[in-house]
């Protein structure tokens, strides 16, 4: 999917612009929220990287919850199926412990990584935006 | 403390405070912006412990919680919430990511009021904020108007009875000063009599003002009929001989408009913790207070009398 819509730039895809850039009510908070985004995503990358999901749980529901609400639906769609996989993963791990092992199963670990990647991805597109804006 | 005391003041509407218990600054942020011209206070905390806190210290009409907080989870806060009686009269929505429809009958089953899913729509959140908190305040008029005596507007007798109880006991506790005032106009039922309910009912509200005119921590209350009490917290019995003889001078003084020549009275009867000994119950207090209101009464009205011995008027 990544692929497919990025035909041009480093990154890929058109920046993801916010509608309520131009509410005099949020603007300076959607850019805030922008600014945020650049070092939540750099978290992202750690938590991942690591293997850390309690801690890419948390940065996922926190964007889950709110990135609708600075007028990033994508963001929070992608950023809620990150926190489904975990809660999955989670739930697979407690029910069959002995047979699981949590991350290091390649499968889960494949499933999580390409859905978190599809988050960072769509991020990295806000980011862009706000430079573009800029 | 002090709301309480002066209850004639405190049952109008007040700018209505949310709690946001949310571990995310992206979602108080929010909040704080779309709620900015809402006529609202919005307060935030990021755990549920800190949620806890401050809804004891700040007393929010309604809490917006999340389910998933680290530490405590957003079951377990309002659970503690329910339970605790300083905070269970709080209005509760949860606002969550899960669309499990046991986690909403959970929730709603604890006590919570309302459920918004995440994402919201702000539009909605601000609905269904508004309606929790009218009934919030409905409820809130409605608890203290059922304490407060509709005449004057001071404290009836069941609140009375149950916070000289509470106060008696804190006294104790703290080792701490605590008197009662009992006092009665004098005659009152020559008053009706003579000049119509109508009046004696003005007269009546006049003494509530004098009673309850005093320092926040006093607590003033109508006993019944022409009878009233007020329960002084840290204040010893010389003390309170002193505030009654200010009332009882104050009202002497007063001058009614439509009965210029009139002049009306009342008698102060005062009893305090140390008349009644380390085992004496709140009854026992108001019954030594009410034997000293006699004796003010025999010695001629008009007069504050402490423990059965009428002081000179």
């Amino acid at each position: 999917m990544r692929e497919e819509g990025n035909p041009s730039g480093p990154e890929g895809g058109e920046p993801l612009r916010s509608p309520l850039e131009n509410d005099p009510e949020m603007r300076s908070l959607v850019l805030w929220f922008l600014g945020d985004l650049e070092r939540r995503v750099d978290a992202i990358r750690t938590a991942l990287d690591a293997h850390d999901a309690d801690r890419l749980r948390i940065l996922a529901h926190q964007l889950a919850g709110s990135a609708n609400g600075y007028g990033f639906q994508q963001i929070g769609d992608a950023a809620r199926k990150v926190e489904s996989e975990i809660r999955y993963i989670n739930m697979h791990r407690e029910a069959i412990p002995h047979v699981d092992d949590g991350l290091e199963d390649e499968l889960h670990l494949s499933a999580l990584t390409e859905k978190t990647e599809d988050l960072i991805w769509l991020c990295r597109r806000a980011i862009d935006g706000k430079r573009g804006a800029a | 403390m002090t709301t309480e005391s002066a209850p004639n003041t405190d049952y109008g509407p007040r700018t209505p405070r949310i709690l946001s218990i949310d571990d995310s600054e992206l979602m108080h942020r929010l909040l704080r912006a779309r709620l900015q011209l809402e006529q609202i206070e919005i307060c935030c905390a990021a755990t549920g412990e800190e949620g806890l806190r401050l809804a004891h210290e700040l007393k929010p009409d309604v809490i917006l919680l999340d389910i998933e907080l680290e530490g405590i989870d957003g079951f377990e806060v309002l659970q503690r919430l329910k339970e605790d009686a300083r905070t269970r009269d709080i209005a509760v929505i949860f606002i969550s990511a899960s669309t499990e429809t046991m986690d909403r009958v959970r929730c709603l089953d604890l006590g919570a009021v309302d459920f918004i899913s995440k994402p919201f729509d702000m539009a909605e959140l601000k609905a269904r904020l508004r309606s929790a908190i009218r009934v919030q305040q409905l409820l809130r008029m409605l608890s203290q108007r059922a304490q407060l005596d509709g005449l004057t507007a001071l404290w009836n007798r069941a609140f009375f009875d149950q916070r000289l109880a509470t106060e008696v006991q804190q006294a104790r506790r703290l080792g701490h000063p605590i008197s009662l005032i009992l006092t009665d106009i004098d005659h009152f039922k020559s008053v009706n009599d003579r000049f119509g309910h109508p009046f004696g009912d003005e007269v009546l509200a006049f003494f509530a003002t004098v009673l309850s005119n005093r320092r926040s921590n006093d607590i003033a209350c109508r006993y019944g009929g022409e009878e009233f009490a007020i329960i002084l917290p840290e204040v010893a019995a010389e003390a309170a001989v002193e505030v009654a003889e200010d009332m009882r001078q104050r009202f002497e003084q007063h001058r009614w408009r439509r009965n210029p020549d009139l002049v009306l009275t009342a008698s102060f009867g005062i009893a305090d913790l140390t008349m009644i000994g380390a085992g004496g119950t709140p009854a026992d207090l108001l019954a030594r207070a009410d034997l000293a209101l006699y004796a003010a009464k025999r010695g001629g009205r008009n007069r504050v009398s402490l423990e059965g011995m009428p002081l000179a008027a």
